[in-house]
């Protein structure tokens, strides 16, 4: 538990936040921040919300909280079991999350929110090991999956099933030949597409990283505002929204923490660049309202321009047609390392699983796949996404930003994509 | 402990567990952190924090509890709760005690902090050093203050405390950018103005950002950028819990000359250069711990659960229980690499043609199981010809095994730098090295990050 004072002084403006919540500890930290006010102009006036008073639950079917732990760790060896009954599984890791974050907002303007965020999730790491070899399988995207939501997301997410699957295909792996190298179509499976939503337009939308905010470590964009409005992010198939609303989703809430409620944001439409998630500060900068994605970890991290839940647009045609009208290409299923540089331009990620496709069918599965690309060249090269039958929504628990760095929780919904002349390889070389 | 608020809530709290052995570990920090950004500061921060983590171990099994701690006095009924949590403990613990009595120690290696106007008038000159040469600049300067205190029911009672000031600077001219830090645990010793000269010259290296062709370059890493690599090899080679679960990147190479025979490399948290810290975050005492003898591997390092598993002793290298890790499990934090007799100008000028590289961004292992790493260059990729820096470079992206890297430095400069880990800077205890800038043959560059 602790809290954070924002002040604006005459010459500058100043955060501090502490344990100490007696009133001396609360005197202390007014003072604190007075002090760190220095003589530097703030970029604009501190943000005093809209003097709402508001109030956000996560909506909480079973209280992870009244779940005993038994039934945490029973919930794990089921899973755990499924994927060891293959006998190449040497090892898994799993683990449960469970949290709660109880935050109150308050402001001279008479702002007064309360919000209370409940989250759950959890992940399963199957290793199967034949000749010293090792393959990985494992769920969602870098952390597993998460939800807003209570243990009814881990009950219904967890079973026997899952853990089954992540051991066959670990197994399966040790048999499967390396990626090849070269240039083909690339069918990025939903937890691929997250993470591409997440490193190439999440984050290369954020208008802090534009400014200039977080140029000395997170780094800054590609997405300048000259290019606002006619830029070809993406091929006209591509439309990419951010939603602080999405229920259930690891990124949504009832207001920032600078008192705004999140708005709908097209960030990319047919293909366009069209807007830039902004907090009350950033925001500034294009004489723009907020966009009410200004969050901070807890009451230690200053609250910055944090994505919500962003999310591509579903397409038309079905999955099983967008593979049937593959001739030649690669599906890639579950990130395994993720780099990508400080402008959000050039990537590199690396898959898990991956099979070929030809004239239409699966083929041959593939280990240690990795593709790469150069954001706005690989989404130009997109051309088909499959529609609302095979979207689905992603949670990241912990999405790091800042100095010091914070952890968010963040969203991502995307249904499966193609994407024309991709540079394929093996991870390894 | 006499002379902290927290000993006697501490003594008070042992005394009452209801555990058969109970660990506090108490980080009491201050620390103010000033940004700026494009001549503006729009980040000023001050955070007070006080954290425990406690260890309760009951019938083999142990509990950990990580909390803030508004005040000294609601320690007793943290350790409480974590006694209370060994009931749905998983699997028993190899590790049935915690580190007993036999060092007691009081240490203090702090500085006095300076005043906010020193800050101020640091940032103002760094901005303003820029503006003189037509760049714009943005960074961050950071004042810390830590203490951290270990206590165990086994009799362990240790306390150290540090400070440190951290300054970075990026300079962006119209289309290159230029990047220097300084880290040291002496306020007196920050030179804003030495900062600020080393990023600007790199961001005004005449001409425009050229860019090269994939393939295999030369490649001198200054420091900042020689310490990103390194980090992948603590991270998941010496890791001792990775070593135990036989997932190490290096456990084919325990033992073997498999780095170029001018690379030696430590870990040594004693050493005053350093950011010191006399133990670990379990209380055993650090000392200077060989990771690469000229060439040769050495082995992993170890916490006292892991060497548990091992069947052999800590390091001392157990990790801080707070906060973001890339990674579980024991790891250097302290990195020593032994420099060369070769001045940095030397190392570049041994290059026909090659890259300068100054920071490396979001390098992450690409292959975990075989240790290729990849990562893209930023605020400072020069182009090296004919044993000159001839103009900017536009980044570009490294993939290349780690160890085929260390087989390959073929040159290692002879001055030492302070820095601190890309990854987790400024935050908590994380990774720092003492390095020199590094020359690696023929790193294979397989990607440039340009729009056009």
């Amino acid at each position: 538990m602790g809290l954070m004072v924002h002040i604006q002084t005459a010459v500058g403006h100043g955060y501090a936040s502490t344990t100490r919540m007696d009133a001396t500890g609360i005197d202390d930290a007014v003072g604190l921040a007075v002090s760190q006010a220095g003589e530097y102009p703030a970029p604009g006036p501190v943000p005093e919300g809209c003097g709402e008073q508001g109030e956000y639950r996560t909506r909480v079917h079973i209280d992870p909280f009244r779940v005993p732990s038994e039934e945490y760790y029973a919930t794990m060896d089921r899973v755990a079991a499924a994927a060891l009954r293959h006998p190449a599984v040497r090892l898994t890791e799993s683990f449960i999350a469970a949290s709660r974050v109880h935050k109150v907002f308050m402001d001279t303007r008479g702002s007064e929110i309360d919000q209370q965020f409940t989250t759950c999730g959890g992940g399963i790491r199957a290793f199967a090991v034949s000749n010293g070899e090792v393959q990985r399988r494992s769920n969602g995207i870098l952390q597993g999956d998460h939800g807003q939501a209570g243990f009814e997301f881990v009950s219904e997410t967890y079973q026997e099933t899952l853990g089954d699957q992540m051991g066959a295909e670990a197994t399966a792996l040790l048999r499967a030949p390396p990626c090849p190298a070269k240039v083909t179509n690339v069918i990025l499976g939903t937890e691929h597409m997250a993470l591409l939503l997440h490193e190439s337009c999440g984050h290369a939308s954020e208008l802090d990283r534009v400014t200039g905010d977080e140029l000395t470590f997170a780094g800054a964009s590609f997405l300048t505002p000259d290019r606002r409005g006619w830029f070809r992010y993406g091929s006209s198939l591509v439309t990419i929204t951010a939603d602080g609303s999405t229920p259930g989703a690891m990124g949504t809430y009832g207001y920032d923490d600078e008192g705004f409620a999140p708005r709908r944001i097209v960030l990319v439409e047919r293909g366009i660049f069209k807007a830039y998630l902004s907090s009350f500060g950033s925001a500034i900068a294009l004489e723009e309202p907020s966009g009410g994605c200004a969050r901070g970890e807890g009451w230690w991290g200053v609250p910055l321009v944090r994505m919500p839940n962003v999310s591509l647009a579903p397409g038309d045609i079905s999955l099983p047609q967008l593979l049937s009208e593959t001739d030649d290409g690669i599906v890639m299923e579950t990130p395994y390392t993720w780099s990508i540089d400080d402008r959000r331009l050039h990537f590199h990620f690396t898959s898990e699983l991956a099979y070929e496709v030809k004239q239409g069918k699966r083929g041959r599965l593939l280990k240690n796949a990795s593709y790469m690309g150069v954001t706005p060249r690989f989404w130009a090269g997109c051309d088909a996404v499959a529609d609302m039958s095979s979207w689905r929504l992603w949670g990241l628990a912990a999405c790091g930003k800042g100095e010091p760095m914070q952890a968010m929780p963040v969203g991502h919904g995307a249904a499966p994509a193609r994407f024309r002349d991709v540079q394929v390889g093996e991870s390894r070389r | 402990m006499s002379e902290t608020p927290w000993a006697d809530p501490v003594e008070s709290a042992l005394a009452r567990s209801e555990a058969q052995a109970t660990e506090i570990v108490i980080l009491d920090e201050g620390y103010s952190i000033t940004r700026f950004r494009r001549g503006a500061v729009h980040q000023n921060i001050y955070r007070s924090a006080a954290r425990a983590a406690i260890r309760a171990l009951v019938d083999g099994r142990i509990a950990r509890l990580i909390t803030s701690v508004p005040r000294p006095d609601s320690l007793s009924g943290a350790v409480s709760e974590a006694t209370a949590l060994t009931r749905s403990a998983g699997a028993p613990s190899p590790l049935q005690d915690f580190v007993p009595a036999g060092m007691r120690m009081e240490n203090d290696n702090a500085y006095p902090l300076p005043p906010q106007q020193v800050k101020d008038r640091a940032i103002r000159d760094i901005v303003a050093y820029g503006k003189a040469h037509g760049l714009s600049g943005s960074g961050a300067y950071v004042v810390r203050d830590a203490t951290l205190l270990i206590a165990t029911s086994s009799g362990l009672r240790v306390r150290t405390r540090g400070t440190n000031g951290y300054i970075r600077v990026v300079y962006e001219s119209r289309q290159t950018s230029g990047y220097a830090e300084q880290l040291s645990t002496d306020f007196q010793l920050l030179n804003p103005e030495a900062v600020a000269r080393e990023a600007a010259e790199k961001a005004l290296v005449p001409g425009d950002p050229v860019t090269i062709p994939t393939g295999e370059y030369d490649v001198v890493l200054d420091e900042v950028a020689a310490a990103d690599w390194l980090r992948f090899l603590g991270v998941y080679g010496f890791n001792g819990l990775v070593a135990a679960n036989g997932a190490s990147i290096l456990k084919d190479a325990w033992g073997k000359s498999l780095a170029s025979p001018i690379v030696t490399i430590w870990d040594d948290a004693t050493d005053s250069r350093s950011l010191t810290l006399p133990f670990d975050f379990e209380g055993t005492p650090t000392r200077p711990t060989p990771l690469i003898t000229r060439g040769q591997i050495e082995r992993p390092v170890h916490d006292r659960t892991t060497a548990a598993l091992q069947r052999t002793a800590s390091t001392g290298h157990a990790n801080l229980p707070f906060g973001l890790q890339l990674l579980p499990g024991p790891a250097p934090f302290h990195w020593h690499m032994a420099p060369g007799p070769t001045t940095r100008e030397q190392l570049i000028a041994s290059i026909d043609t090659g890259l300068l590289i100054t920071r490396l961004n979001y390098t992450d292992l690409a292959d975990r199981r075989a240790g290729i790493l990849t990562g893209t260059s930023r605020d400072g990729t020069l182009l090296i010809e004919r044993g000159e820096i001839r103009r900017p470079a536009t980044d570009v992206r490294i993939t290349d095994s780690l160890l085929g890297m260390l087989g390959r430095v073929t040159g290692v400069g002879n001055t030492l730098r302070l820095v601190y880990d890309w990854w987790n800077p400024m935050y908590d205890y994380s990774m720092c090295y003492l390095i020199p800038p590094v020359k690696i043959a023929a790193c294979h560059i397989n990607g440039v990050s340009t729009i056009s």
